[in-house]
């Protein structure tokens, strides 16, 4: 259950700092036992910046288990999506270069864990 | 139109300080690459607009972009800028995180607003991400000395184009590769670099002597010399090689002078490199779209497994 919810009013997410800020808020959160749902609804544009900030730093300090565990997404645009799933992906990979689709795999895990957790 | 090139290979006496040829413009049209870089070294000279000598049209143009507030002056424009948002972006000091998350909102309304048909959708997203990360670079490199600013006008055919612009009195990329120690030797080198996929300065070093502001603190009351840093080096340097890419694809014009190189990449992709006569003390980029050449690119969606898995898993 996500019980902590960040409303994003912003139409487009640019820089790295206010990306920091928000990571930051967010691992508080966790920390003291929430999870977070964050509502993209109104965002139309996010930068790689923005989007490795916040999501790929969460993702290679703490991994995609955690990540997908503690921080949910919703009302996001495809292209915002797809923006924040790059980032995750290039950060995972950087991680392990010259391992073929590091992220991949480590997502085919994480859901593993998750439909195994759900039974 | 007269853009970043023209300003920077004109024949005109330029030397190192106050007011020189660099500043004279004739009765013209000018665009995003050609003010941002002006306004940029006149706010570095600390020079006003009287200083510029501007006149006639040109200056009732250049009050409507902004000139004044760019140069640190009262805004003297008598009208509402109805059309910011949709047509323009006017002239930005990308001196704050808040002036700057500001500015890419501004040229990213314009781009959405301009380019608003189903056709135009994969150029939307992918230039309004990249406009996010390359003001946000110039922000982070530019020691509060960057300016951005975007234009539409009419096409020589059916049509129009846009351009949007930054332009910094920085390190450049030369400098700034040296400063990480870097081996390259000259800009063109420089810039090369600088548009290889995963290279970023910010990668490698945080400038141990940099003075440091605390992460909200409002505007930068230090200037040149203080800025905001992360508190962790996470760049991953992935704007400029992007940037270039999504040119290419979308059969636009780039410009991209620091130092005495400028690469030039034309709508047909062919990418060249021009010694300036008018070296550049910075980094100063403009890009140029046709509306009628940024269309039927390739389609949104082409089906990725671990985007889809992420979905799910991160489905409130």
């Amino acid at each position: 259950m996500f019980n902590y919810p960040i409303k994003i009013t912003d139409t487009d997410l640019a820089s790295r700092q206010a990306a920091a800020k928000l990571r930051s808020l967010i691992e508080q959160q966790v920390l003291s036992g929430d999870k977070v749902s964050i509502d993209l609804g109104a965002v139309f544009s996010i930068s790689e910046s923005y989007a490795d900030e916040l999501f790929g730093v969460l993702a290679l300090r703490y991994g995609l288990d955690w990540l997908t565990d503690h921080v949910a997404l919703k009302n996001q645009k495809a292209f915002v999506f797809r923006a924040i799933a790059d980032a995750i992906r290039q950060r995972l990979s950087s991680k392990s270069p010259g391992t073929p689709d590091i992220a991949l795999l480590a997502a085919r895990q994480a859901l593993k864990q998750r439909q195994s957790r759900n039974f | 139109m007269n853009g970043l090139y023209e300003l920077l290979n004109r024949n005109v006496s330029a030397s190192d300080s106050g007011r020189d040829g660099f500043f004279d413009i004739q009765n013209d049209y000018y665009s995003p690459g050609f003010w941002t870089g002006y306004v940029a070294r006149a706010r570095a000279r600390n020079l006003n607009l009287q200083d510029l000598a501007i006149s006639g049209n040109i200056l009732a143009y250049a009050k409507a972009i902004a000139i004044e507030r760019a140069l640190g002056q009262t805004d003297t424009f008598r009208y509402d800028r109805k059309c910011a948002g949709e047509n323009y972006s006017p002239l930005v000091m990308l001196d704050s995180r808040e002036l700057t998350d500001g500015a890419v909102s501004e040229i990213n309304q314009c781009i959405r607003g301009l380019f608003n048909e189903e056709q135009y959708a994969e150029f939307t997203a992918s230039i309004c991400e990249l406009v996010g990360d390359l003001l946000d670079n110039v922000w982070a490199h530019g020691k509060s000395t960057g300016f951005s600013m975007a234009q539409k006008w009419r096409g020589p055919l059916d049509g129009f184009l846009f351009e949007f612009a930054v332009a910094d009195c920085g390190y450049g990329f030369l400098r700034e590769l040296q400063r990480v120690g870097m081996t390259v030797t000259n800009d063109r080198e420089a810039i090369e670099w600088c548009i290889q996929p995963g290279n970023s300065t910010k990668k490698r070093d945080v400038g141990e002597w940099e003075q440091r502001l605390p992460e909200d603190v409002m505007g930068n009351p230090m200037g040149r010399f203080g800025r905001v840093v992360e508190s962790e080096n996470h760049h991953m340097g992935l704007g400029l090689a992007k940037l270039v890419t999504a040119v290419e694809q979308f059969h636009g014009w780039c410009w991209l002078a620091s130092g005495n190189a400028m690469l030039y990449i034309s709508p047909d992709g062919q990418r060249s490199y021009i010694n300036l006569p008018i070296p550049w003390q910075g980094v100063a980029l403009s890009c140029r779209f046709d509306s009628n050449r940024v269309t039927g690119t390739t389609p949104l969606y082409t089906g990725d497994e671990f985007e889809d898995i992420l979905a799910q898993l991160m489905r409130d």
